[in-house]
């Protein structure tokens, strides 16, 4: 019977979703039974997602939008190692579910940063500042914004992250017709907070900027999950 | 004649490598020189095809696919695969993981390399496909329709059950569908025409474009485009037709009961017919009831114009 060879991370990943036809599953677990590299990255797998399926997007309890525009005014990119990526399985537009999906010197090393920080008692992103275009993550935060739509910035920065960090892993195509877009629904965003200026308190244009944002997290989090699709 | 030429197509595909071998699960012989398919594309002499029977509860997943691949309901259990090009490479391979039929390549070929495909399934096949560079035609499937797709053109017709198509770059059109209706594009407009069922459409850069839409709920939202809608609208449904930067047509029946909610920020409003405003805000917000007003309407356009007729 032959043994997966270590690069088949697909295997590892669709054996702990039990989605291998059983005589795959047979040489996956032959495999795992004599490979304890294999083993423990399996395994750093299994808790890798078990502890990001725990993570829930939630509205920060204080403004942070502030502090994140600041930074979003230089390029940021997260580390890939522990890179959070929305799971592309999920149907366009639902938010929330999320997966990983690491290839396995990736879940090497995230199995590694897991125990890091579940020896500081935390889970957290690692993030790092990168110098260097960032493309899709140029798009800046929209001054004038409503507080009220802080939250939105603290996903939208993580998302804009991601997209910089995998950008090299679309064609050069599609990040132009992302970056495109994302520059239509900023400009319609803007828009809003133009208008909001204009007559506050208009209820069609409250109306119409909630949308937009609700419209530019949909969006960023599908570029995010073509990440997984192009790999 | 025609024997020589048939006895020359069979050595041909002898010393092509014969006839595929039969999935373990296929108990149909599998295809070897494939004759002439439909849906415009033609398979060649030297390709082998592969069959596979489906049962009830499966589904036809679709990945690493790049070219066109054209899915067409067939009566009967069987899933068939015919691959037309390029034709130096060594066909397809149908297999089934728990209820999950999937398609591979065989041979040395590059796996994302471009191939025209055509798939006949039974009619009652779900299809789940995904894929970076394909252009795909569905038709005549009596079952779901799940297609995910970067680059390329996506068009379905004649399904009944759920369709739920994603694309960055490519134009969608669906027509003929019984059955819910989900459809997005990044860049690139979407064309529904002769749907029964809810309809939800949405593009970044794109118009959208509703014809004989039969639903009791629509939801039409673009950034950068028009959206025209012309359809039956139903007593107790919702139709929001809404755009940032584009115009907003909608074409309603004679006598029809609606309310409708017309709201835009720098644009203008234009009825084909005389309506009596309950409520007008600055010009750019108005509210009128047609009818009994059993339906709502919501017709938005912030930098652009509405204009609402009767359907011809």
């Amino acid at each position: 019977m032959s043994q997966p060879r270590h690069d088949e991370r697909a295997r590892l990943s669709e054996y702990l979703d039990g989605e291998l036809e059983p005589r795959s599953r047979e040489e996956v677990e032959a495999h795992l039974a004599e490979c304890d590299a294999c083993r423990t990255v399996l395994e750093g797998l299994a808790d890798v997602r078990a502890r990001a399926r725990t993570l829930e997007d939630r509205t920060p309890d204080r403004d942070l939008w502030p502090g994140i525009r600041d930074a979003l005014d230089g390029p940021r990119v997260i580390d890939l190692e522990t890179r959070l990526r929305t799971d592309p399985r999920s149907e366009p537009g639902r938010p929330g579910r999320r997966g990983v999906f690491l290839s396995l010197p990736q879940l090497a090393a995230a199995a590694a940063a897991l125990v890091v920080l579940a020896a500081g008692g935390a889970w957290g992103l690692a993030r790092t500042v990168a110098p260097g275009p960032t493309g899709v993550v140029d798009a800046r935060g929209i001054d004038g914004l409503p507080p009220r739509f802080a939250g939105y910035a603290d996903e939208v920065a993580e998302l804009q992250e991601v997209l910089g960090r995998g950008r090299d892993r679309l064609r050069t195509r599609t990040v132009r017709i992302l970056e495109k877009n994302l520059m239509l629904i900023d400009g319609a965003i803007r828009e809003s907070v133009e208008a909001l200026a204009d007559d506050p308190g208009n209820p069609f244009v409250e109306q119409h900027l909630q949308r937009s944002m609700d419209r530019k997290l949909t969006y960023l989090r599908e570029a995010a999950a073509l990440l997984e699709t192009t790999d | 004649m025609r024997f020589l030429a048939l006895a020359l197509v069979l050595a041909v595909t002898a010393l092509a490598g014969g006839s595929a071998p039969a999935s373990s699960a296929a108990p149909a012989a599998p295809g070897s020189a494939a004759p002439a398919v439909p849906g415009g594309v033609q398979a060649g002499p030297s390709v082998r095809s592969d069959t596979l029977r489906a049962r009830p509860g499966d589904r036809l997943v679709l990945r690493n696919v790049a070219g066109r691949v054209h899915v067409r309901g067939v009566e009967g259990d069987l899933v068939r695969a015919l691959p037309s090009s390029p034709p130096d490479e060594g066909g397809v391979v149908l297999s089934r993981s728990g209820d999950r039929i999937r398609l591979s390549h065989r041979g040395r070929g590059d796996r994302s390399r471009e191939r025209d495909l055509v798939i006949e399934a039974p009619v009652w096949l779900a299809l789940d496909l995904r894929s970076d560079e394909l252009e795909v035609t569905v038709e005549g499937l009596g079952a779901d329709v799940s297609v995910r797709n970067v680059d390329g053109d996506l068009e379905v017709r004649d399904v009944e059950g759920t369709v739920t198509l994603w694309s960055v770059d490519g134009e969608i059109r669906i027509t003929d569908v019984r059955g819910a209706v989900s459809a997005r594009s990044v860049d690139g407009s979407i064309d529904v025409a002769r749907v029964t069922g809810d309809v939800e459409v949405g593009s970044t850069d794109g118009d959208l474009r509703l014809v004989d839409v039969d639903a009791g709920r629509v939801d039409a939202q673009t950034v950068d485009g028009d959206i025209g809608f012309d359809g039956p609208l139903r007593a107790g449904g919702t139709y929001a037709l809404v755009t940032h930067g584009g115009d907003v047509t909608a074409a309603i029946q004679e006598g029809v009961g609606v309310r409708v909610e017309v709201s835009t920020f720098d644009g203008s409003f234009e009825a084909a017919f005389p309506v009596t405003l309950e409520r007008f805000r600055g010009g750019r917000e108005m509210s009128f009831t047609l009818g009994d007003g059993g339906a709502r309407l919501v017709l938005q356009a912030f930098d652009g114009d509405i204009r609402l007729r009767h359907r011809r």
